[in-house]
Order: structure tokens, then sequence, then C-alpha cells
């Protein structure tokens, strides 16, 4: 991952410190964090295709693995999300105020979602 | 006794009734943040009839996954995701100050909406074709699934193509200089588009891979 | 030794001749930007509103004068106008209300020259509008009968066509509210002088600001429920029918999940509107200023937590006890609201103006009302009495003994500032002993009936309740009765009401340190706040004050 680099206001700089090393790329940082998602989605769909082949083909695991699945793909989208709101959308450089503005809802609907997977007819029975 | 001192402020706004640039950026900016807080609201609504469908439907989601595939809508990923990072390049250009290159970015951004409304068609089209729509249908075995896949999915088709149109209501404008000394305008459709963008992250997950 | 600064300019007298000119009547039938515009609007239409649904209350109680179905053609009929009553009341007169006095004096308040988006702000003013009428098409074309709440499968199988009209208003008042309160919250943040700290904020800003983030946080579950259930109602879905696979609960957690927030959208403003009453009106400052602002905040967030207790009777049994705790916690900030305007007016130099009559109105019945929650969170005596009338006196206790009563004292106590013109104070007595007494013997005695065993949402009734409900039902129409006097006071003072000038209350907060209506841009110069926006009784305060007088006192002067 590129570490966060201070924001540079109208000055665009197209190298981007890379896991130690200096990379200079057209675009910076966002192209690099593009190519992360790319990868990201790639081994997502991969290792959604390879868990269906192996639910598929072991049913004695097939719940833990059907839970496994679950747990990494929406681990994968939310680091992918992250990156966008973090990069893209410039969260890195706002204030904390901003970051407030999102958590809070994020923490809201979560808590709902939750409750309402928890309850019947979808809980109890999972 | 209080001393009394009448007194004048150093002016805090340029002239009366005007926001400096900067307050008017910042309360754009907190708008727009605003806005996208409640629509993580509605979004969580749309999807949490999904997730507690696919909990308990999990042999017709699996279904429905294997009709379906999962190569147009990877391709469909990779657009929107690509459109995303056109996005943010067209609002870096503008900072740089250059124009016709944030034409060039924000045109390819409207291009990748275009083609993910384009390849959302012709999966719907398939899905129809196999019999999955909208409505509630008795004689139909997927006849509570549609609604829970479409809902979701077609808000945010909705959302991409009020998206495209801003797109493109940002190009004319930029085209006359209106982003020349003040990108805001930029920065407030790029924050939209790129929130668009991790809605489908998640909806993309939750919907066609887990 | 102090030394205290006042917004005094040089400008001051001729700021003071342009801007005594009252705006022309026709600016508030226009599209305007002006936040004092657009609150007038708000306020107007939402007035007009009260008086709709109030005329529908008006025929509710007409029906229940006997225990027959003699007035309405049919149950049905009852049906839809309980609906349409309740929809009026919450979605076009509550909300829109508090919007109207949070348009008006908030940016005042804050020393802001206007709101952060005037464009927008006057966009949300004039979505309502539409909404209204698409929701009142409905009433007129094929009624919504499901209760303001919807429950399906009454609202998607039984219900006519306005039900759908009845979303789709729901919807476009809802994108209205949010629109208002991104505003707001944007307003309160950005756009306050450097001089007006947090801390500094008045009352009323505090209790806007955690109304406008409940708005942008909780009405979204509303238009997400909304869509699914216009969906089932015009697309063929199932969402909410369990014979297609659909879940009825579904509505009712996510339309709670919204409409237990909103409840503190209607009365949060009113006990900001409170504070600044009870302070200014006894002459003390707010007992305790820091844990009341906080307490509006508490308010906000605890409400996002107490939803199920209104499906007391449908939620999982295993799952009351902790809706019913979470339920009596949120008293505890509304306790210390409670104390805090007690400890405000305790000692105090009360002057019982119509607005401070209100307000103390107000402290009596909403504490009624709070009890009679903390009653209803109980979960045995709120199976006892589930859905019976005292469940409807227990809102209408804070709704209309609270949030309503605060909007009269509001009324009162801003009505120069809009105007420049006083209210008529014998006129607004008469005004507040009607309505005090008007609604404490249409709704105390609903208790009553309700714990006897009268179920709301029917227009026929055990003979039994006879006696009580011609009680009621006659001290409604006196409740009614008093709302015209408000309407006469208003109109008489706006053309004859004495002269207001710049500060008739004498009071501290930055809306009364410019003139009566204010200029377009409000402030002649930046405006310095008070170092306590309470701060009454003290030496330095009173010099502030005085000072402030001075400057604006040309020609006018004070009545």
């Amino acid at each position: 991952m590129a570490e966060a680099m201070p924001y540079e206001g109208e000055r665009h700089s197209n190298t981007v410190n890379l896991l130690g090393r200096e990379i200079t790329v057209e675009g910076g940082v966002y192209t690099v964090v593009f190519g992360g998602l790319a990868v990201l989605t790639v081994i997502e769909v991969l290792s959604a295709e390879f868990l269906n082949g192996a639910i598929h083909d072991i049913p004695d695991a097939a719940a833990a693995l059907q839970a496994i699945k679950a747990v990494l793909l929406l681990g994968i989208a939310i680091v992918k999300s992250s990156l966008v709101i973090w990069y893209y959308m410039h969260l890195r450089s706002e204030n904390r105020l901003i970051a407030i503005v999102i958590l809070l809802p994020l923490l809201i609907a979560g808590l709902s979602v939750m409750f309402l997977l928890a309850i019947p007819p979808s809980g109890y029975g999972l | 006794m209080a001393e009394l001192t009448a007194s004048h402020l150093p002016a805090a706004h340029d002239d009366h009734g005007h926001m400096s640039e900067e307050e008017h950026n910042n309360n754009m900016k907190l708008g727009v943040w605003l806005y996208l807080a409640s629509e993580i609201v509605i979004f969580s609504i749309m999807i949490v009839g999904y997730i507690i469908f696919r909990i308990n439907n999990k042999d017709i989601v699996a279904q429905a996954h294997e009709e379906l595939g999962v190569a147009l809508v990877t391709a469909n990923t990779f657009v929107l995701l690509a459109s995303s990072f056109f996005m943010v390049m067209g609002l870096r250009a503008m900072q740089g100050g250059n124009r016709s290159g944030m034409l060039r970015w924000i045109g390819l951004t409207a291009l990748g909406g275009i083609v993910f409304l384009g390849g959302q068609y012709i999966e719907y089209s398939e899905l129809a074709h196999l019999g999955i729509v909208l409505g509630f249908d008795t004689a139909s075995e997927w006849s509570t699934f549609g609604m829970r896949f479409y809902a979701p999915t077609f808000f945010h088709g909705a959302h991409v193509f009020v998206g495209v149109l801003w797109a493109l209501e940002v190009m004319r404008r930029g085209a006359r200089g209106r982003y020349d000394n003040n990108p805001i305008g930029i920065e407030m459709f790029g924050l939209y588009w790129h929130f668009v963008d991790v809605v489908w992250i998640m909806l993309f997950t939750l919907i066609y891979l887990v | 030794m102090a030394t205290i600064a006042v917004p005094l300019g040089a400008q001051g007298e001729q700021i003071e001749a342009e801007a005594v000119q009252r705006p022309a009547l026709s600016e508030y039938l226009r599209w305007s930007v002006d936040h004092k515009i657009i609150g007038v609007q708000y306020g107007v239409s939402a007035f007009l509103f009260f008086m709709i649904g109030g005329a529908m209350a008006m025929l509710i109680r007409l029906e229940l004068w006997t225990p027959e179905l003699d007035v309405m053609v049919s149950g049905a009929a009852y049906n839809s106008l309980f609906t349409i009553h309740g929809t009026i009341m919450i979605f076009l007169f509550i909300i829109p209300m508090w919007a109207a006095f949070g348009n008006f004096v908030v940016p005042l308040q804050l020393g802001a020259k206007d709101m952060a988006f005037p464009w927008l702000n006057a966009f949300a003013f004039w979505l309502i509008p539409p909404a209204a009428v698409v929701v009142l098409l409905g009433y007129f074309v094929s009624p919504a009968e499901a209760g303001w709440t919807s429950y399906p499968p009454l609202s998607t199988l039984f219900s006519g066509d306005g039900q759908t009209l009845w979303a789709l208003g729901a919807h476009l008042l809802g994108i209205s509210s949010i629109m208002g309160s991104i505003n707001f919250i944007v307003t309160i943040f950005n756009m306050r002088p450097p001089e007006m700290t947090i801390w500094r904020m008045p009352l009323l800003c505090w209790a806007v600001l955690a109304t406008s983030i409940i708005a942008v946080m909780a009405t979204p579950f509303l238009a997400g429920a909304l869509t699914l259930l216009l969906l089932d109602r015009v697309a063929g879905t199932t969402f909410f029918d369990a014979a297609g696979g659909g879940d009825v609960l579904l509505w009712q957690n996510i339309f709670w999940f919204y409409s237990h927030p909103a409840v503190y959208i209607m009365v949060l403003p009113g006990m900001g509107v409170l504070s600044e009453v009870l302070s200014v009106h006894s002459r003390k400052p707010v007992f305790g200023y820091r844990m009341v602002g906080l307490s509006s905040m508490g308010i906000a967030f605890v409400g996002f937590t107490v939803w199920a207790h209104h499906m007391f009777t449908s939620l999982q049994p295993e799952l009351r006890i902790p809706f019913m705790i979470t339920t009596m916690i949120i008293a505890v900030p509304t306790g210390i609201k409670m104390f805090s305007w007690l400890g405000t007016i305790w000692g105090g130099k009360i002057r019982f103006t119509s607005a401070m009559l209100f307000a103390l109105g107000f402290l009596s019945l909403f504490v009624i009302g709070g009890i009679s929650g903390v009653m209803l969170a109980a979960l045995p005596f709120d199976i006892h009495v589930h859905d019976t009338y005292f469940v409807v006196s227990h809102f209408h206790f804070v709704l209309f003994g609270g949030s309503v009563f605060a909007v009269y004292a509001a009324l009162y106590h801003w009505f120069p500032k809009v105007t420049g013109r006083m209210m008529n104070e014998r006129l607004g007595r008469i005004h507040f002993l009607f309505t005090y007494f008007g609604f404490l013997f249409t709704f105390f005695p609903m208790h009553v009936v309700g714990m006897l065993g009268m179920p709301r949402r029917v227009a026929v009734y055990v003979e039994a309740f006879q006696p009580w409900n011609q009680l009621i039902s006659f001290s409604a129409f006196v409740l009614g009765f008093s709302s015209f006097i408000v309407i006469y006071n208003v109109i008489k003072s706006y053309y004859h009401g004495p002269v207001a000038g710049a500060n008739p209350w004498r009071a501290l907060t930055l809306e009364w340190q410019t003139t009566s209506p204010p200029p377009a841009t409000n402030f002649a110069d930046d405006p310095i706040p008070f170092e306590n926006p309470y701060g009454y009784g003290t030496e330095a305060a009173a010099a502030y004050l005085d000072v402030v007088d001075e400057a604006f006192s040309g020609g006018n002067g004070s009545p």
C-alpha cells in the first residue's frame, strides 16, 4: 500500500513511495490506488470462484467454507471501499468533522442492519 | 461600573453578504458529505432486504449465481472502477490548470458510466430471459428473488444515470471556464461519483460473489 | 471591570432608517433566498396546515360525540380522516414549523448573514406545496386508511390509491427535510463568526443542530421504507407481504428506525425555544447551560436505540426488556432539561408575558406527557393500554402540550423581531387560557378512558364511555376555537401593534442586537456576542443592553 502523503493541493507529484521504494508513474498515487483496486477485484473474483468449487466438492465443510468466503470477500470489499474514500474522496486531507459525518451513518445503518439480521425471519435459524 | 467600548470588527468577509471562496468551498464539501451520509442509510435499507433473503434462501441464490456467471458483472465492475480513476484524474488535471485534460478525463468518466449502464441492461435482459422479474409471481421459482435483486441494483443504476448527466453538465460548464479558478464543482461531482463507486464495490461483493 | 464590546457602528442610524421598512407581503409569495422570508413562508404555510389538520380533528371529535357512526358515512371514512389528520400534523405542520423558526432565528442568533445554502433553502421550502397537494389529493381521490404509520398489510393490500400518493408526498417531504437539515448543520458549523464559539451558541442553535443530525441520519430510513412500500403497491413486489415471502415486521422496524428519532425532530427545537424564553422572561441565566446543550445531543443519540418500544406487542418477546431499558434511559437527558428549566426560573424576576405563559404551560404539560411516556415504557403497563386512548393522550401531551405550546411561546417571543410590532398581550393571555384549559380537558380525560379500555382508531365505542367522550369533544371545540384568537391577534398586531424597537425583551442573544425586522444582510456590522448568551442579572449585561438600546433607538423607542 502507498503511504499517506501530505496533500499537495495544486501541485501533484507523480512519485509515490510504495513499500519503501520510490515509484514514478503518470498520475501518482491515484494510479497506484487504481492498480490496487484492480488487483483486489481480481483476487476477489478468483477466490470466490475457487471457494464455490470447494463448497461444491466438499459438502461436509460447506458451512465453514461459506463463512470463510463471506468474511474474506467482505473484508476485501471494505478495504477497496476504504481506498476509494481515503484517496479518491480525499478523506485523508479533510478535517475530522467529515470523518464523523461519514462514520455516524455507517454506525447507525450498521447497527440497524445487524438488528434486522439478528431477528426472525433471518436470525435464529442462522 | 463596566467600561463600554464601541468597536468594529475586522471584516471576516470580503464584503457584506458574500462568502469568501474558501468558506464557500468548505460549505459545499460539508453539504455533499452530509448528503452522502443520508445516502448510506437509504442504500443500507435497500441492501438489507437482499441479505435477509440471501441467508434464508441459499439454494435459489446459488442457482442464480450459476445461471448468471460473473464474467459480465466483473467486466462492469472494472469499467466503474476505471471511471472513478478517470474522475479523480480529471480533478487533478483541473487543479493543475489543464482544462482540456480535465474535459478529456471527465468525458471518459461519463463514457464509463454509460458503458456500465449498458452492461446492466444486458444483464437485466438475460435475467428477464430466465424468468426473473421484479414482481411477485407464484408460477415462477424465482418469484421472491427478483425484487430483492432488482431493487438495490436498479437504485444504484439510477444513481449512475444521474451521475452521467451530472458529468455532462460539469463538462459543459468546464468548457466555458467555470472551474478554471475554483474546481470545487468538479470536486463535488467527484465525491458523488466515488460514492456511487463505493456502493457498487459493496453491492458487487454482497450480491454477486458472497 | 469588564470591557464590553457592542455591535455599534457609525452607520447605526442610517441602517435603522432603511431597515425598519418591512418586506412587502408579495415578497412572501415569491421565490426568495432570504432566510428571513423563507422562515415566514415556512411558518405561515405550516400554520395553514395546522388549521386544516385541526379542522379534521374537530370532525373526529364530532364523530365521537355519540357512540354510533353518524357523522361519517363509513368506518373507512373515519379511518382515512385520522390518517390524514396525523399525516398533516406531523409531516406538514410540526416539522416545517420548526424549520420556520430555525430558518428565521438560527442565522441571526449565530451572527451569520444568511444560511450556508440560500438557494437550497428556498428549494427545500418550495418542495412542500407540491408535496402537500399530492398528499391532500390522495385524500380526496381514494384515501389512505392505514394511519400515519401505514403498517402493511393495511397499507399494501387494503388501502386505496391515495396510499400511493401519500407515500409519494411523504417522500418529497422527507427530501425537503433532509435538505433543510443539511443546510442547518453546515450553517451552524461553518457560518459562525469567530467570536461565536460553540460554547457561546444559544441553546436553540444546539437544539436545531441535534434535530438536524437526527433528520439527516434517520429520514433516509423512511425514504428507503417508502420506496419498498411504493414498489409493493405499484410494481407487484412483496417485500412486506408474508404470502409472497415478505416480512411485515420489516416495515415496522424500518419505519420506527425513522419515526422514533423523528419524534425528537418534532420536540427538540421546542425544548431549545423553552430555554430561550424561560431565561429571557425570568431574567436569569440558563441553569446548567452546557448540560442542556449536551443533553440535546444525548437525546439525539439515545433516540436511535429505542424504536422497538412502539412494537411491544409485535416484537419477539425476549427483545422487549432491552428496549424497555433504553426507553427509560432516554428520560434521563429529558429530565436534565426539565430540571434546568425549573432551576432557570427558580428565584428569577418572572414577567408573565404571553410567551412566558406558554413556556410555563409547556413545562407543566410536557412533564405529564413525559411521565406517561415512562409509564408506557414499562412493559406490563404498555401491554394493558396498548392501542388505547392512553397512548393517544400520551403523544398529544408531548406533541401538543409540548411542541405546539413551544410554537406559541416562540411566536409571541419572536413576533416583534419578525414584524417589528408587539403582539397584543391581553389577547395573548386570553389565548393562553383557552388553549391551556381546552387542551387539559381534551387530553387528560383520555388517560382515563384509555385505562378503562377504549381503543383508539375506532368510530364506534361502548356507550359507557359517552360522557367522557362528550367532555373530550366539548373541550376539543374550545381548543379549536382558541386558534382563531391567535390568528386575529397576529393580523391585528401586524398592522396596529405598538412598534417593538430592536430589543423589546432586553434579551442578550444576537438576533435582538439588530433592527426589527433585520436588514437584508442581518447586521450592519459584524456583531459581537456577549460573553454569555444568557448572562442576565449582571451589571455588564445591563450595560451591554443599554448600549444596544441606544444604538437602535433612532426615532422608534421601545414601547
